[in-house]
């Protein structure tokens, strides 16, 4: 099938072709984002910026190519709403949160610390718009995966913090409790990604 | 739990694709549902059964694992 400026569906390229953009989609992202954290410049950030939006968009589309899959409404309802908010995120970490060291004033130092949360904040809503929209297997497959990150994260962090009471390992508590999310959203994705490839069609 | 999706599918010549499009669901779940893996909710099989012009206990066997 023909989709939009006459390029045929990226579910009927050839397998190989599938699997190089995907690869070619993380190469894009990864790379934009250790220039984006690597490097002060504006421009460069700006380009980084750009990197990580254009590869964000190849890698989506790329991982439902290769499980056979075309991007729905619902999937691409759920890219427009955490792609610009994942921007913001990303801007408001480099440029608004290191504010806060620069002001005295307790409120608007809070203020500035949890500006990057909003964009966050607005992700969890989409993610959860996006899971009540998915089909009854797909939601099954989502609850599935967030017990499953759920128990391996809290397990992982109860270890951590046993070695840490007992003075075995040093373990810093900020990054610790900022890392939590990020940890159960990996644990969450690689899982569904699993479920997904195990009943991918043919 | 059998059933005969794919049978009807193929009967129509769809692809997995295009009775996902119909169904409005994803190429994942038909495939499942084909082999067994998955037995879809009451309304999905009601769905299924309209789109095909079949009575779900002709679609679907309980009895019978696959």
């Amino acid at each position: 099938m023909v989709g939009t400026w006459g390029i045929r569906k990226m579910d009927e390229w050839p397998t190989w072709q599938r699997w190089g953009t995907w690869l070619l989609g993380c190469a894009l992202y990864a790379g934009s984002f250790w220039v984006l954290f690597a490097n002060d410049g504006l421009g460069i950030r700006v380009v980084a910026l750009v990197g990580l939006c254009v590869g964000l968009l190849v890698l989506t589309y790329a991982s439902r190519a290769v499980l056979n899959e075309r991007m729905r409404t619902v999937d691409r309802r759920y890219v427009r709403a955490v792609l610009p908010a994942f921007l913001v995120y990303i801007v408001m970490a480099l440029y608004v949160w290191p504010l806060a060291d620069r002001t005295t004033t307790h409120w608007l130092k809070a203020v500035l610390v949890l500006l990057p949360a909003l964009p966050m904040v607005y992700v969890a809503w989409a993610v959860i718009r996006y899971v009540n929209r998915c089909d009854e297997l797909e939601r099954r497959q989502q609850l599935e995966a967030a017990g499953i990150a759920v128990v391996v994260v809290g397990l992982a962090s109860m270890v951590l913090g046993l070695l840490a009471a007992a003075r075995l390992i040093h373990v810093n508590g900020a990054l610790a409790l900022i890392l939590v999310l990020p940890a159960l959203c990996c644990v969450w994705g690689m899982v569904c990604s699993w479920s997904k490839w195990r009943n991918r069609a043919r | 739990m059998k059933n005969r999706v794919r049978q009807l599918r193929e009967a129509r010549g769809w692809s997995q694709g295009a009775l996902a499009e119909h169904l409005d669901v994803s190429r994942q779940t038909v495939n499942a549902i084909e082999n067994g893996k998955y037995d879809p909710s009451l309304p999905l099989a009601f769905k299924l059964a309209r789109l095909f012009k079949q009575r779900i206990e002709s679609m679907f066997d309980p009895d019978e694992e696959r």
